[in-house]
């Protein structure tokens, strides 16, 4: 005659089927939601697909048939991978970019879109309306660009060489999945 | 219980090695940023930033180079020298940017550099406009004139550079980086220079200076001075009592409508230091960009101490999450002081802080206002207006592109914007032109990031013979810019006939008719 199992045993059983669950609907969590992982930080897919509709509204802006999607794709993925790369590096290192940072950025670049289509004045109307005609964005995406952009210049001034350069160093070394 | 073993003595010559090593490495770090002796862009908007000497120079505010105020010295003997952070040296390189309404009516002392009260070396500003540099004072012997004449109304860069020896001295003059008077194996004295005195001091000239820098080791870069004061936030210390309104230490000039003064036992005071990447009223319209070199950084104070303190004054810079505590000695009233200078990072000079540190007893250290000064080489400062795109043509058809094909950020002025990392898309005119992450054209992409202001580009044509163009526009925003038109040509082992699309009629194999 078997012996009954004694009630620690069935807790540890128990356990370990939970625990093993909890991997596997988590790596299909992850796996359902995110395109890539950096370093244990997850870009949704959701992210993928807004940077690739951006692509597609700007080729489309610009009477320019558009590479074919996977090319797109896998740009798009390799920038939010630089993105990713550049915010973890500006969190260990303190650098951080100032709503006056992105605010000033933003007048220079009203400025330089007014100058160039003879816009007088600092009315930003015509400049957003491009760029919304250009991406299908409105202002406070472009600000989250531009506040991406000056953390980058940033952090190429922090590691002391090519932004590129280094980016291809981190790769190297990085945690990178690809879902 | 355990002994160590005698220490043998190859072990102690290691470590007497290493520690000598050491030594030499820390002297030579501690020295790397101790030639500059004095800097100042008068941004204090007081004189008192600098030592009057003669008359009653003033600050303006209508003739700038850079920041908000510079120097005037108008008048006939009117004059301020540097103040004596350094005790003396025996070489003096000091940069000043000059600016004069008129010719002097007489050849005019214009700058001086002083043991005591005595010259070691002069420069004059002559009738013609040239300059004349002089050993000793202005009835010292010529070392030469210029040939280069100064215009007034106009700003000059002057370096004006003194060796003291009797015998292998040296001054030379550069005017805006050129050398327009050099003399070398002079006898300039042995007397060590203790100032550098600027302005006019033979006959009445209205003359401007401003982002001036005195170094004793060799002539400073080109740079402009801006300065950044206190602002609201929470500093890392904050233990002293408080006068008026925060933040306490940002009067300019400086006032004591507002300060911070210490309170006895050990304790420390900073305050958080505006963005030297945005601007900061009072502080003239210049940001720093990440394409701009640092120089030299320096906190100029305006403080005193009360009486009956037992215990040390220290003045805190906080840069980069690290404290640097320099003693002062000072006056019971209230007078201008210089930290240390340093040469932070752009995004350290971003996050500092700074203020002071008492340790002590019956304390009364109090610090009216305080002004971080940058000394900094424009570079990238203009904001990104247009991209260079630069292509080799001809190029051939089925073959991945070659020569110089790169696209460059630049400002309004054709300037390359070396600070800028932004993404551009590119577009092409033509057809079938594809572009790549690499020279052997393997990997395709849609986009580049610049790096230091330029990227190089890839891409491969599939079908000749046409002209292209290629443009490159910034992501998510609207900076574009277009090449020159590219060139096509067949692959030498493709036959016109195999090449013919739409009903091209090609003459020669190379030629769209």
């Amino acid at each position: 005659m078997n012996k009954p199992i004694s009630t620690t045993v069935t807790i540890i059983i128990i356990a370990v089927v939970a625990i093993l669950a909890f991997i596997f609907l988590n790596k299909k969590f992850v796996k359902q939601n995110y395109a890539v992982q950096v370093n244990g930080v997850g870009i949704t897919k959701s992210t993928v697909n807004t940077a690739i509709a951006q692509q597609l509204e700007f080729y489309k802006s610009q009477n320019q048939q558009a590479p074919n999607i996977s090319t797109i794709q896998e740009s798009v993925t390799n920038a939010l991978i630089d993105n990713a790369l550049v915010n973890q590096y500006a969190a260990k290192h303190n650098i951080t970019v100032s709503n006056a940072e992105v605010n000033n950025r933003y007048e220079e670049a009203v400025g330089v879109f007014n100058s160039h289509n003879n816009i007088k004045g600092a009315s930003d109307s015509a400049f957003l309306a491009r760029i919304n005609q250009m991406y299908e964005i409105d202002k406070s995406e472009y600000l989250a660009s531009l506040k991406m952009g000056i953390l980058k210049d940033k952090v190429q001034a922090s590691v002391g060489e090519p932004l590129t350069k280094w980016l291809q160093e981190q790769k190297k070394t990085a945690d990178i999945k690809i879902y | 219980m355990a002994f160590e073993k005698p220490m043998q003595k190859s072990r102690l010559l290691q470590i007497l090695i290493f520690l000598f090593i050491g030594g030499l490495f820390l002297s030579f770090t501690q020295s790397a940023h101790a030639t500059v002796l004095w800097m100042s862009g008068a941004e204090t908007g007081s004189i008192s930033e600098a030592v009057t000497l003669y008359g009653t120079p003033n600050i303006s505010t209508s003739t700038v180079r850079s920041g908000t105020y510079s120097y005037e010295t108008n008048g006939s003997n009117t004059c301020f020298y540097s103040n004596a952070a350094y005790t003396s040296t025996t070489s003096m390189y000091t940069r000043a940017y000059m600016y004069f309404t008129a010719l002097p009516s007489v050849s005019n002392v214009i700058i001086q550099t002083v043991a005591g009260s005595t010259g070691v070396s002069t420069l004059e500003l002559n009738t013609d406009g040239s300059l004349t540099a002089k050993i000793g004072a202005s009835s010292g012997t010529v070392v030469g004139t210029s040939s280069t004449t100064l215009s007034p109304n106009t700003w000059y860069r002057i370096d004006f550079k003194t060796i003291v020896s009797s015998t292998v001295g040296v001054i030379e003059v550069r005017v805006n980086d050129s050398v327009v008077i050099t003399g070398s194996n002079l006898n300039t004295g042995t007397s060590a220079i203790t100032a550098a005195v600027y302005g006019p001091r033979l006959t009445t000239q209205d003359i401007f200076w401003d982002d001036i820098i005195e170094n004793d080791s060799g002539y400073v870069p080109d740079g402009k001075i801006i300065a950044r004061q206190p602002i609201v936030g929470t500093p890392t210390y904050d233990s002293w009592t408080k006068t008026g309104t925060a933040p306490y230490w940002a009067d300019t000039p400086a006032n004591t409508a507002n300060s911070a003064t210490s309170v006895s036992g050990t304790d420390a005071q900073t305050e958080l230091i505006g963005s030297f990447s945005t601007t900061q009223s009072g502080h003239g319209t210049e940001t720093i960009g990440s394409g701009d070199t640092i120089n030299d950084m320096v906190v100029t104070y305006d403080q005193k101490v009360g009486t009956g303190k037992s215990g040390s004054d220290y003045m805190r810079q906080r840069v980069g999450g690290t404290d640097t505590d320099t003693l002062v000695s000072l006056s019971t009233s209230d007078a201008y002081y210089q930290g240390p200078i340093t040469t932070p990072t752009l995004t350290n000079l971003n996050s500092m802080e700074a203020g002071g540190n008492f340790s002590g007893t019956g304390a009364l250290y109090t610090i009216e206002d305080l002004w971080v000064m940058v000394d900094y080489a424009p570079g990238s400062g203009a904001p990104l207006d247009h991209y260079l795109v630069t292509v080799a043509s001809p190029q051939t058809a089925g073959v991945c592109s070659t020569g110089t094909n790169t696209v460059t950020a630049q400002d309004s002025n054709n300037n390359t914007l070396t600070g800028d990392a932004s993404t551009v898309n590119m577009t092409y005119t033509g057809t079938g032109v594809t572009f790549y992450t690499n020279s052997s054209c393997s990997t395709s992409t849609t986009q580049y990031t610049l790096s230091s202001g330029v990227a190089n580009i890839y891409y491969e044509v599939s079908s000749g013979v046409q002209y292209i163009t290629i443009t490159a526009t910034k992501n998510l925003s609207t900076e574009t810019g277009t090449s020159n038109s590219i060139i096509i040509n067949l692959a030498s082992n493709i036959t016109p006939e195999t090449s013919l699309k739409g009903g091209m009629q090609i003459r020669g194999g190379t030629t769209i008719k």
